[in-house]
Order: C-alpha cells, then sequence, then structure tokens
C-alpha cells in the first residue's frame, strides 16, 4: 500500500515538523476524543499501519543512506526496491500493552525490528523508549519515538504520526496509514481422527464456577486468537483421518501425527507460514497421561502441527463435580487453545524464564506459576483447577501477549523459530550509544570457504567509551557471555553451540579507549552438527554481554562453495560427523579414531584442498605432543573404580619427527595459504605450538625458523605490530638458546 | 530419551510408587535405588520442555518402609527420601535451582 508518497514524498518528510503538524490537527483530534464514546469500535487506535515506498535503484536512498550500510547489501527487486514499514499499535482494545512495535524492510534481505513501551500523554499522543532491536540496526539508530494519532471514522483517513529521535541520529517523522485492527494473519485447519470430535467452541456460563465478570457467550478458538491480535481464517475442508494412520495399536506417536499432517493438511508445506493444523484423536502413544501435545519438533520446520487426546485424563472430571459434562468440555478447549499456543511458540507458564539446551526466551521474562493462562496446567496451582478456573478469563497473560502482538514474526510464526528457541538476539538491554564495537570479520584473500574447509571467524572488540576499560581475557571466547546466530538463506536462523562451555579462569586485563582485544571462532559445527556445511551464502552474526549490556556484531556475511567432485561429495557424508567437528575443533584426539580415518583419507584424496590443512594440524598436533591416557590392564573392569582395577596415567610416546615433517608443510611451507584458512589468530597460535614442541625437542634452529615465516607473512598482512613484536620476541628468545636440550614434550 | 510410559497401568494390584521425572534435566545420567536395589538407571535423560515431562516408571511398594535415593552423580546430587504408604503414590522430581523438588500426590499427573 503506497499511501504516503501520494502526499508527501520522503524529502518533504525530513522537513516535516512534528509539532507543528500536531497543531493543525489537534482541533480534529479533541472532536474525536469526544465523540470516542459513541462510536468506541470505530476510533479504536489499536492495529497495523504500513507505510511503503519504492526506492529507484540509481539513488536507492534519497532522504537517508543509513549509516553502515552497503548499498551491495541491497537487493534489487526489478528496477526497484521496496522500503515498507509496519507499525503496530498496542493501546487500547482487549488487553492492550502499551506497546508500539515496527518493522523495517528493505529489498528482500535488510530487516529491523523494534519495541516501544509509551505513555499516554493527552490529545491522542504518545511518547516512550525503545527497548528493543533486532536486525540490520543501521535502519533505525533512534532510542524513542513520539506519536500521534489521528482518528476517523473512515478507515482511509486514520494516520499514525511518528517521530523518532535520540540515539545520536537525526529525528525521523513518518506517517503510517491504517490497514486493520489485527497485527498479524494466521489460518487455522482442525482434523480429527476417525472415532473421534472436536471441541473448537463452548458456552462460557456452561460451568458455574467461573470467573462472575466473564461474559457469558458462545467462545470459538477463533475468538480466543483474534482477541490476542490476530486475524484468525479457517480452511473449510476438514479431514476425517483414518485410524490406520497410527499403526495398528491405534495410538499415536509424534511421527505418525507427522506423516498424517504431511498427507491430510491441505496447506501443508514444509516453509514458514502463519498456518496451524490442530489435529483431535483418542490417545498418544504414551497413554492417558498425555492430554495433548504440539507434535512437531521433526524436520526443518517446527511448530505446524498440534494435537489433542480426548481420551486422555481430560475426560475425566473432578469427583462430584457439579456439571461434569461442561467440565469435561471446558477442558478439551482449553487443552487445543494450550496447545495451538505452544505452536504460536509459547512455553509453559512456569518456564517463562527457563533456558534449555542453549535455547531460552526472548527477552528476560519471569515464570508466572500462578497466571490464569491458557499456558498454565490448572491442577498446578495453589487451590489445583478449582481455583484457576474461578479466575480464568480464557486469555494468554501479558508478557504472552506481548510475544504474540510485537515479537520479531520469525520467533512467533509457524514453521520458522525452532520450538522454545526465539534465534534471535536478546535485546532488552540494547544502549543508545554502545560502549564497545563488536566486529565480526574474516582475513582471507578469496571471499568463500572451499567445500568442507571449516568455517572460522574473527572477532574484534573496541572500547568506545573515552574510559579504560577492565575485561576478562577470554571475554571474547566464553562462550556462558557469547551468541552466534547462523543464518543461512531462506532458513530458520541457528544458535551455534560449541562443544564445550569453557569455564575458563578470566584473570582481567586493561582496554583503554579505542584499544581492541581478539578472538578466533571456529563456528562451522558444534552441538547442533554442522550449521556451516552446505553449499550456500550465510550470515553470521554474534553478540556478547558485557556489565549487562549486549553488544552485537555486524551481520557477516560467509559464502561455502560447491563440492568440486563427486568424490569429495563422498567423503562429505563422512566428514560432517560429529567426531569429526569434535577433532577438529580440539586440535586432534587419539581416541575418535573413526574421525581420524576420515581426516587421513581428505589428506590422501584431496591434499591441494584448504580442508586438509585443518586435517594435517588435527591428525599431527597430538602426536607431536604426546597424550595422557589412563591405562587400565586387560581383563579389569572399566567400570571399576581406577584405583580398584590397577589403572594408572601413562603417557604416549610423541611421534615428533612424523608430526614435525607434517606441520611444517602445512604452516610453514604453505604459509599464505594456511593464513588463509586458519586466520591470522589460529595461525600464529598453532605456529607457536609448533616452534615450542620443537624447541622441547632440541630443535632451537627450526623453531626460531617458524617465527620468523610466521612473523614475515602476518607482517605483509598488516598484522598489529604489537602482534608481530610478539613473534619477534619468541624469535630472539629460540635464537639465544640454540643449544637449548631436550626437556619434557607432555603438556598439561 | 527415555522411553516415558503409560501412568495408568499399575504393577498388579499391589500399591506402586508411579515415578516421573519431569523439569530440568538436561542429558543428565540419573539412578534411582530403593531399598538397597539400583531400580533405574539411564543416561541422557532429557526434560521435553513441550509438556514438562523427561521419563517415568513404577516400582513396587516394599513391606515396612521404602527408602528412595535420588541420585545425579554429575551434579553431585543425591537425596534420601523415605515413605511408608500402602497405596499407590505419584511422585513427580524435578531439577530446579541446583536441587531436587518432589511433588507427591495420591492421583495421577498429567501432561499437555
Ligand atoms: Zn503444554
Amino acid at each position: 500500500m503506497e499511501t504516503t508518497k501520494e502526499k508527501l514524498s520522503p524529502h518533504e518528510l525530513d522537513e516535516f515538523d512534528f509539532e507543528e503538524q500536531l497543531d493543525i490537527q489537534e482541533t480534529d483530534a479533541e472532536y474525536i476524543q469526544e465523540t470516542a464514546s459513541l462510536f468506541p469500535g470505530l476510533l479504536q487506535v489499536s492495529g497495523l499501519y504500513t507505510w511503503s515506498y519504492k526506492i529507484a535503484l540509481k539513488n536507492p536512498f534519497p532522504y537517508a543512506k543509513p549509516d553502515g550500510l552497503e548499498e551491495s547489501e541491497i537487493q534489487p527487486i526489478g528496477f526497484w526496491r521496496k522500503r515498507k514499514e509496519a507499525l503496530r499499535i498496542d493501546l487500547d482494545g482487549k488487553y492492550p500493552q502499551n506497546t508500539i512495535s515496527g518493522t523495517i524492510k528493505i529489498g528482500l534481505n535488510l530487516r529491523s525490528h523494534w519495541i516501544a513501551s509509551v505513555k499516554y500523554q493527552g490529545s491522542s499522543k504518545w511518547a516512550g523508549t525503545i527497548w528493543y532491536k533486532s536486525g540490520h540496526a543501521a535502519l533505525l539508530p533512534h532510542t524513542g519515538i513520539k506519536m500521534k494519532v489521528i482518528r476517523s471514522l473512515y478507515p482511509g483517513q486514520r494516520l499514525a504520526i511518528v517521530k523518532f529521535g535520540g540515539g545520536g541520529a537525526t529525528s525521523r517523522t513518518m506517517i503510517y496509514r491504517w490497514k486493520s485492527k489485527y497485527f498479524r494473519n494466521v489460518q487455522f485447519e482442525f482434523d480429527v481422527a476417525s472415532g473421534t470430535s472436536a471441541v473448537t467452541h463452548i458456552e462460557t456460563d456452561a460451568h458455574p464456577n467461573r470467573p462472575a465478570s466473564l461474559p457469558a457467550e458462545k467462545l470459538t478458538i477463533q475468538k480466543v486468537f483474534r482477541s490476542t491480535g490476530f486475524k484468525v481464517s479457517t480452511t473449510k475442508d476438514s479431514s476425517i483421518i483414518p485410524l490406520s494412520g497410527s499403526g495398528p495399536n491405534a495410538r499415536w506417536s509424534d511421527m505418525e501425527m507427522h506423516d498424517a499432517m504431511q498427507t491430510y493438511w491441505s496447506r501443508f508445506s514444509n516453509r514458514p507460514q502463519w498456518s496451524l493444523w490442530t489435529f483431535f484423536a483418542g490417545l498418544h502413544e504414551q497413554g492417558p497421561s498425555l492430554g495433548g501435545i504440539m507434535f512437531d519438533d521433526i524436520g526443518p520446520n517446527h511448530r505446524q502441527g498440534t494435537a489433542v487426546f480426548n481420551d486422555s485424563f481430560i475426560k475425566n472430571p473432578p469427583h462430584s463435580d457439579p456439571k461434569p459434562a461442561a467440565w469435561v468440555n471446558r477442558m478439551k478447549f482449553w487443552t487445543t487453545c494450550h496447545e495451538m499456543g505452544h505452536a504460536f511458540n509459547l512455553a509453559h507458564s512456569w518456564q517463562k524464564s527457563l533456558v534449555f539446551g542453549g535455547k531460552g526466551p526472548w527477552i528476560p521474562l519471569d515464570n508466572e506459576p500462578e497466571a490464569r493462562s491458557f499456558m498454565n496446567y490448572p491442577f498446578s496451582v495453589a487451590g489445583g483447577q478449582s481455583a484457576f478456573f474461578k479466575d480464568f478469563e480464557y486469555r494468554f497473560s501479558d508478557d504472552e501477549l506481548l510475544f504474540l502482538r510485537h515479537a520479531p514474526e520469525q520467533f512467533v510464526q509457524m514453521g520458522n523459530a525452532d520450538w522454545f528457541d526465539d534465534h534471535g538476539f536478546n535485546q532488552a538491554n540494547v544502549y543508545p550509544e554502545q560502549s564497545f564495537k563488536l566486529e565480526a570479520r574474516l582475513h582471507r584473500d578469496i571471499d568463500h570457504f572451499e567445500f568442507m574447509e571449516p568455517v572460522k571467524i574473527e572477532l574484534k572488540l573496541v572500547n568506545m567509551t573515552g574510559q579504560p576499560k577492565l575485561l576478562g581475557i577470554s571475554t571474547l571466547s566464553d562462550s556462558e557471555h557469547l551468541t552466534v546466530i547462523i543464518k543461512g538463506k531462506g532458513k530458520p536462523a541457528r544458535q551455534w553451540h560449541p562443544y564445550t562451555q569453557k569455564c575458563l579462569e578470566n584473570p582481567l586485563r586493561q582496554l583503554v579507549p579505542e584499544e581492541a582485544m581478539y578472538s578466533s571462532l571456529r563456528i562451522a559445527s558444534g552441538l547442533n552438527g554442522w550449521d556451516l556445511a552446505e553449499p550456500g551464502v550465510y550470515e553470521v552474526q554474534v553478540a556478547i554481554n558485557i556489565e549487562g549490556e549486549d553488544i552485537i556484531s555486524n551481520v557477516l556475511n560467509v559464502k561455502i562453495a560447491p563440492p568440486k567432485s563427486y568424490e569429495e561429495e563422498l567423503v562429505a557424508q563422512d566428514f560432517f560427523s560429529e567426531d569429526v567437528g569434535r577433532i577438529l575443533a580440539f586440535n586432534g584426539s587419539m581416541f575418535l579414531e573413526k574421525g581420524n580415518d576420515v581426516l587421513r583419507q581428505v589428506v590422501d584424496q584431496f591434499g591441494k584442498n584448504r580442508v586438509s590443512c585443518h586435517a594435517s594440524i588435527a591428525l599431527n598436533m597430538p602426536l607431536a605432543k604426546g597424550y595422557k591416557y589412563l591405562d587400565i590392564p586387560e581383563g579389569e573392569s572399566l567400570y571399576a573404580s581406577a584405583q580398584d582395577a590397577n589403572a594408572s596415567i601413562k603417557v604416549a610416546e610423541p611421534k615428533v619427527d612424523e608430526a614435525r615433517k607434517e606441520l611444517m608443510k602445512v604452516l610453514i611451507s604453505n604459509k599464505n595459504n594456511a593464513v588463509d584458512t586458519f586466520g591470522h589468530i589460529d595461525y600464529g597460535d598453532q605456529v607457536k605450538m609448533l616452534s615450542q614442541f620443537l624447541y622441547a625437542d632440541g630443535d632451537a634452529r627450526s623453531a626460531e625458523e617458524c617465527m620468523k615465516n610466521a612473523h614475515d607473512v602476518l607482517k605483509s598482512r598488516n598484522v598489529l605490530d604489537s602482534v608481530l613484536e610478539e613473534f619477534q620476541h619468541e624469535r630472539r628468545q629460540y635464537s639465544e638458546n640454540k643449544s637449548g636440550s631436550k626437556t619434557a614434550t607432555v603438556e598439561d | 530419551m527415555g522411553n516415558k510410559t503409560d501412568s495408568s497401568q499399575s504393577i498388579g494390584q499391589k500399591p506402586v510408587f508411579h515415578i516421573a521425572l519431569r523439569e530440568g534435566f538436561y542429558e543428565d545420567e540419573i539412578q534411582v535405588e530403593h531399598n538397597g536395589q539400583i531400580v533405574y538407571q539411564k543416561n541422557k535423560v532429557t526434560s521435553d520442555v513441550r509438556i514438562g515431562l523427561a521419563d517415568s516408571f513404577e516400582i513396587p511398594q516394599q513391606e515396612g518402609p521404602d527408602i528412595l535415593y535420588f541420585m545425579i552423580p554429575e551434579k553431585g546430587i543425591k537425596q534420601r527420601i523415605t515413605f511408608q504408604f500402602s497405596f499407590t503414590v505419584y511422585m513427580a522430581v524435578s531439577y530446579i535451582d541446583d536441587e531436587l523438588r518432589l511433588t507427591v500426590s495420591d492421583a495421577p499427573f498429567g501432561y499437555m
């Protein structure tokens, strides 16, 4: 809907005086305010407002090119690219959250999402602060908003005038036009298994135990979700699903329901869409203790299907309930809304703050164990189910409404973010002026990674405060404070979870103003598997929490090239395994033999590919330094204590000659290639390690030579003088001790 | 993840303990000892956050007091509970704020 440009060009918007415009409209606004009580529904402010503008390619930012955006970041659509903005105003109507949120989209790939809390200032004006931002921060540098709404009985005349300011940026005024009283659209389909039925509505006064203020009405599931802000439509073609789908025992497993969903849901598609399948069946294979389940955490697109089991415990009313049939009907209705809530990515009321397997709430939330919400268990509150239903208004809690109405679309939409995973950055603590600047980058001659070449990125954190700051030296490698998001094109984003949560001792170091600290992250694989394996284009973004402030990096583009041969594809099937991922992450293993075999195959078959550098390092580092292991005599139980089993700690014989030859080949003979594929930081660390064990083995001359080579190649790449000096210093030490004698080769 | 069992089925007619391992478990090794016998031992017990349940199992009650130990060796948890009941008891165990929390009921728990 291109409305605003008819009245105001982008240039005019820049000069548009917010206050002046407000004054002009004051009389109308007051008049409308007075008449509001006569037409309450028609004059509601809440709803969705939009603005859009086509940008000519030659001059993509006629009004203001946001700082930090390259023009090449914008994908053209034909000869135009479109800037679209949506504004969700949530100030009146049912359960208002005093919140305004917005989404800015430019072309196909630039997105920014923001949320502000606002207070009424009188005369149809509100003001407040933006407390949440995600996406391309440059699209909205501001930290506060002021808004004036123009109400009208005629939808085409309803406007929201919003002025964005603060954050050190030039203020910007936008005029959004009313589009809908709903924030988002969603479509439901209800299918039933043969022999059972769907409860999709109830009479709210059918059971005597209810809030006195609850209106007596026929309440449908659609109406419940309409009151959360969704425009709900329902497909007409409901199916009766034969029991044969559940296998011989007539109980449904998650996988059987997933199969049924793909077969019978008229709208099924393996992609994110605002569409949800709800299935009514007899029993889950788990038995009568399971009332319902959001069964779809299977495959790449989660949360598309949910199920209710009519023959489970929810069909059993409490003893001596005055209206058992109404109780059961209400319980089935409640369970259906509950399971559908899970499909919108809502957690249980008592799990709101839970971080589980690296997944957690989208913003810091408090548990709500006593909430009278669809997402709480009625029998778990104080006083049990009767206390619950006595105060239950058939609603979601305020925090849940905030999420459903205002969280970034991908967190809520079915088939998008993985179940329980907000997959975005928690930016509740974004400050207008960040104390640190975090940069994610690559140091490479070529702009892509070869197929199977493990992706590493480097991080640079700069102190922007103007004051010296004390930081832990492992700040940039401590996964407790670091979040890395990886997003493949057209795929949901994934959070990188490293194999170990490092619990490093973290002594402090000082970072003077403008000074930076650096680290390298090997993000190709982790506990989630190989997130960066398939050929394609990925976006990587990193966030770090320092003293409660979230510092967000730029979005880094990472490209992975396709395999060059069928043989590469074949080996890749074994290469992208957990064993290989762990071996590469820990620079080798003496125990994961299967993975080591794959790496040997990689070195033998693809010696010219960059992945072979990584494979060779992982195979040879352990040989070079000797390994401690627990030696249990034959015949002793593996499950006895080490002492009982007469076990002892032994050290594997180092194979220095073999290792030295291979490591020198990778790190010194092919140093340019090695720097490219390992990055400056890891390359430097590996050469230092190689030099140390050469020296320990009595070869100070080679140790010195290695340091010289590393120094020279890093210097040719403009590495900081302070880093180069470290190499010079170590080189001098080796030079002064050329007669270095053999020392222990075991490292703790 | 462990197989979940059907809470409606009891072993014979004798009173049993129905034990549900509920919230807060993530790839944990859990052992349960009943009157000196290991009656449950599984690795990688993980709560299914969709329904708030990780696993469940039943053990027959014995004559005299029943002494149960719940153990999560990796977390250094070993908790003793003594009961003397003559009817089937439903027990839910969750790991919350670094400790085990127990809920006991004479009626089956439901999940959704
Ligand atoms: Zn649930």
